[in-house]
């Protein structure tokens, strides 16, 4: 298990949780503990009469308390994971006890079920396919009321001018709400965009408020013009406009592209929207270069799959969604987690390559609006209204206004402004450092 | 082009029509298709060529000024992983006292093998300095790469207040007061002939107040080397004069108190003229060996307010023998608080502890305790004064005589324990069977304890102490900082106690949860808490091992 503190941090659901479990995490609180090839436990006293029972499964991340507590990992997860880094992996490996055994056996019987395929008849398949056609052509229907409304209302904002859009924050509420009821769940999304703008800075808005018209209403028209779309063009489409992407149908389909590689786990961001968090965690296949995106959700209910943190470099294999520009995967097999970096991925040393990729990316796919980018030899310039990103041909890029002072103070520490090699997220015409290479190690910013 | 389509946007197509001629060929051509009598859609469409037009034929703009590649090399390595899991451990104690004292030691060691704290660690070492004393924020900046410290200065994660000003002899000629009083505290401790010379250069232009403050310095640590100096001042500037200043009486005031601490002055040798014919031998059969007997005033000589004023710069104004009822007794008692037992013992030929004696028990010299039964020496505070405040005077003998009189309080004792050297300290703990008074000195005031490592023996007791009454602690503060005093070796023990602990509460008659809150208290408020901190002294001295090896 190749885990830090840093990244238990990350998981951790609060702060408090976190320290709390800081307190735990010394041996001499445990009344006992050990690991084996597949799983990690312990057993520590509690407020209850029993003894909390705390166990991670270290093959295919997760972890299982017996204490009352909602929270996700609770403090005693978090408490173990520490224990365990603080011993710096010196944990004694142990037969499993019966209650360990249990629940490993349990999730291994689990998976396999998940794997073995469903048989079914000729007839069922036919009555299957009829039942996704109708609903299909149901939820089409629906999505492309609501469309119309859209591209009604876009009309008559161009008729009657941008400068009234701070005055239509009803209007925009109502129809982001129609969108969801259309099923159209990304449409709704980029309508919510129009009210998220910063009505404060005149010039920024007017501009960003077109861009999005620009990109919405070309989506609009190819939405219209579905029918003679390619197939993998109607895909891109759909998921554009709300369609889910279904993670076990990927997985169970054979003709899924599906890439083996070492991949590093180059950055994450994380974004809220009505209660769900959405994790994003950017890939590197450091022997193919392919990109890749994998998403993770947090409700109430659900926590984040937390088996992927920023450095992170395993062998595995990720399953593409089909799209004209796939980047969105999952990982459908992690094999091991490997220490060092034993190559290094493509990079660009020109700004200028960067603007390139984009208008090819662009000429793929217009709605493709963020480039993953490794960059050679760049260097940070700092200044008091907006820091740069320079190459060693005096070209440069911004670095996004959201960026955390903490990113650029990693940066500076390491690398001071001489030149170094960094992944970043290029979009809006700005850069977001994510991470940079240094002595054979990818270390977050 | 872009520019013109936003304002045809902002105002809307029904006020601003498209004025072609501002639109590229390209756009021109893929727009003939679409039907301009729709002016919307044609808006939209353009709009969205457009969009894709510019965005595709963006370009990165070149930086105009100078890129400067700044990276400090650095030749010191980065600490280990094992140093690093020290500091993790050390930053998940209880008490922040703990936490410091620990810091310093593993910023030490990382000094003494010059090495420095990387990234990521460097960040949790500042947010530990952020709310330290300036001591631990000057480690922190000499234990980060020259590159990270610039970066944490550059984000003002770090600012000058975190280095501490050295102390030099520039800061003597230049600095401000604050400064050049702790250049002369340095020299008063490494070098005093430097600190007389430099002393006698300054003398003259100093200001009446800068004199008060210098002599209060001297005052806080006195030496013998001294006296010549002192005197010199005393009998020529600080002479009386009707005339006098009021700073120069209190300049008197504190030589009369630093001369008073060495027999070898001219004043004490005076004084003790003075105060001989005071004390009288009693009978051959008294326990007591001596009699202090209280002059009368007199209207001229030494007993009289004038004669106070002169010599001592004692005022009646300022010098206030609150616990007093005469004049002479307060008198007596000034010369009691200054003057060390041994000169009075000298200058009657006689043992330091017959004088001891003499004033706390001395029949005539009793009086009630204020708001207690008993009663005491009518000198109690003088004597605890000279106890816990002038450790020059202090002594075994003294302090035993105190411990065994006073009815003290763990706020005295505790300044009393502390003027004294480890070694005694540990030895007045065990004659005066004062271990759970001790234990609660120790995590009470811990930020006074001075550094000490106690043997074994009084280790294993001091446990067992705690161990017999470890339900008082149920809400007391955490015991860590006894691991900080305890001897390294006392892990072994600290395990059989915590067996002791764990099969005596399973076997006590009272219900589960008593039992479990009982041993609850135990583990979590004494033995994990000790036994976590000695573990890390373990390391930190294993880890200055290597060094050394």
């Amino acid at each position: 298990m190749n885990i830090t503190e840093e990244y238990i941090q990350s998981i951790a659901p609060t702060t408090t949780a976190f320290s709390a479990g800081k307190k735990l995490s010394i041996p001499a609180k445990w009344l006992s503990y050990g690991k084996s090839e597949r799983g990690l436990w312990g057993e520590l006293k509690g407020s209850g009469k029993k003894p909390y029972r705390t166990q991670i499964d270290t093959v295919d991340f997760a972890y299982k308390c017996s204490c009352p507590s909602r929270q996700f990992p609770c403090k005693h997860g978090i408490a173990l994971m520490l224990l365990y880094v603080g011993l710096d992996g010196k944990v004694e490996e142990k037969d499993e006890p019966e209650w360990v055994k249990e629940w490993l056996d349990k999730r291994t019987v689990k998976k396999e079920k998940v794997t073995e395929k469903e048989e079914l008849t000729e007839e069922d398949i036919a009555k299957k396919n009829n039942n996704k056609l109708k609903t299909e052509a149901k939820r089409f229907a629906e999505v492309k009321s609501g469309i119309e409304e859209l591209e009604l209302w876009l009309k008559d904002m161009v008729r009657i001018g941008f400068l009234e859009l701070p005055n239509q924050r009803k209007k925009i509420d109502a129809l982001s709400k129609r969108m969801i009821d259309a099923k159209a769940t990304r449409l709704s999304n980029w309508v919510r965009s129009y009210a998220e703008l910063n009505f404060n800075n005149e010039q920024i808005w007017r501009e960003e408020a077109l861009k999005t018209t620009a990109r919405l209403f070309l989506l609009i028209k190819t939405f219209n013009n579905y029918d003679q779309l390619s197939p993998l063009w109607q895909q891109t489409i759909k998921t554009l406009v709300g369609w889910n992407q279904s993670t076990k149908e990927l997985i169970n389909d054979p003709e899924a592209e599906s890439l083996e590689d070492h991949w590093l786990v180059v950055g994450q961001e994380t974004t809220e929207r009505d209660g769900i968090t959405t994790q994003k965690s950017w890939l590197l296949g450091l022997q193919t270069n392919r990109k890749a995106l994998i998403l993770s959700f947090k409700t109430n209910y659900s926590n984040f799959d937390h088996s992927l943190s920023t450095g992170m470099l395993f062998e595995g294999t990720l399953k593409f969604f089909p799209s004209i520009t796939p980047l969105r995967a999952v990982v459908s097999k992690q094999n091991f987690n490997l220490k060092e970096l034993e190559v290094l991925p493509d990079f660009i040393d020109n700004m200028n390559e960067i603007y390139q990729l984009r208008a090819e990316t662009l000429k793929k796919n217009p709605w493709e609006l963020e480039q993953l980018v490794c960059l050679k030899s760049v260097q940070l310039v700092l200044q008091e209204k907006g820091s740069l990103i320079c190459d060693t041909f005096q070209n440069y890029i911004p670095i996004e206004d959201e960026c955390p002072e903490d990113v650029l103070l990693n940066w500076y520490a390491l690398e001071g402004s001489s030149p170094a090699h960094i992944v970043g997220l290029f979009r809006n015409g700005k850069l977001l450092p994510l991470g940079l290479f240094n002595q054979q190690k990818y270390l977050k910013l | 082009m872009w520019k013109h389509l936003v304002e045809t946007g902002f105002l809307g197509t029904d006020r601003k029509q498209i004025q072609k001629d501002q639109l590229p060929e390209q756009l021109l051509n893929q727009l003939e298709k679409v039907d301009e009598q729709d002016k919307e859609n044609h808006f939209l469409t353009l709009l969205s060529f457009a969009q894709y037009y510019n965005e595709s034929g963006e370009v990165a703009k070149k930086y105009e000024g100078e890129v400067l590649a700044e990276y400090m090399e650095e030749k010191r390595f980065e600490i280990p992983h094992s140093m690093q899991l020290i500091f993790s451990r050390i930053n998940n104690l209880d008490t922040s006292f703990t936490k410091t004292k620990l810091i310093h030691l593993w910023l030490d060691l990382i000094i003494k093998k010059e090495q420095v704290v990387g990234y990521p660690l460097f960040k949790d070492l500042i947010k530990f300095g952020e709310r330290k004393g300036v001591e631990i924020k000057d480690k922190i900046t000499k234990v980060l790469s020259r590159n990270t410290l610039k970066a944490c200065m550059q984000f003002h994660q770090v600012n000058n207040n975190w280095i501490a000003t050295p102390i030099s002899e520039e800061g003597w000629y230049t600095g401000k007061m604050a400064e050049r009083k702790s250049y002369l505290e340095y020299l008063l401790g490494q070098d005093i002939p430097k600190a007389i010379a430099l002393l006698e250069e300054a003398w003259p232009q100093e200001t009446l107040n800068n004199k008060v403050s210098l002599l209060n310095t001297i005052f806080e640590k006195p030496s013998e080397s001294l006296v010549p100096f002192l005197e010199k001042l005393y009998d020529n500037e600080y002479q009386f004069s009707e005339t006098e200043k009021e700073k120069q009486r209190e300049g008197r005031a504190i030589l009369s108190k630093i001369l008073l601490m060495f027999p070898s002055s001219k004043l004490s040798q005076e004084t003790l003229q003075q105060l001989v014919p005071c004390f009288t031998k009693r009978a051959l059969i008294s326990k007591l060996k001596w009699k202090l007997n209280f002059p009368k005033e007199q209207s001229d000589g030494f007993w009289n307010e004038k004669s106070m004023l002169q010599k001592y710069g004692l005022d009646i104004n300022g010098f206030m023998p609150h616990n007093h009822s005469t004049k002479e007794e307060g008198w007596m008692a000034y010369f009691i608080q200054y003057i060390p037992f041994q000169a009075f013992a000298d200058a009657l030929n006689t043992k330091e502890e017959h004088i001891i004696n003499c004033l706390f028990d001395s029949k005539e010299l009793q009086q009630k305790i204020k708001y207690a039964d008993g009663v005491e020496s009518m000198f109690i505070n003088e004597l605890t004064h000279k106890v816990r405040f002038y450790q020059a005077q202090s002594s075994v003998k003294l302090v035993q005589a105190f411990i065994e009189r006073r009815n003290h309080n763990d706020y005295e004792l505790k300044d009393i324990l502390f003027s004294l050297q480890p070694d005694e300290i540990e030895e007045l703990i065990v004659k005066n069977n004062i271990y759970r008074t001790s234990i609660n000195i120790m995590c009470n005031y811990s930020s006074e304890v001075p550094d000490l490592n106690f043997s074994y023996s009084l280790s294993k007791k001091l446990l067992q102490k705690i161990q017999r009454k470890s339900e008082d602690w149920r809400y007391g503060v955490s015991t860590d900082q006894l691991g900080l005093i305890l001897s390294k070796d006392i892990l072994g023990e600290l395990e059989i106690i915590n067996k002791k602990v764990e099969s005596m509460t399973l076997a006590k008659d009272m219900s589960h949860d008593a039992k479990e809150e009982d041993l609850q208290t135990w583990k979590n408020k004494i033995y994990i808490p000790i036994k976590e901190v000695i573990e890390i002294r373990t390391l930190l001295e294993e880890e200055e091992e290597l060094v050394t090896e």
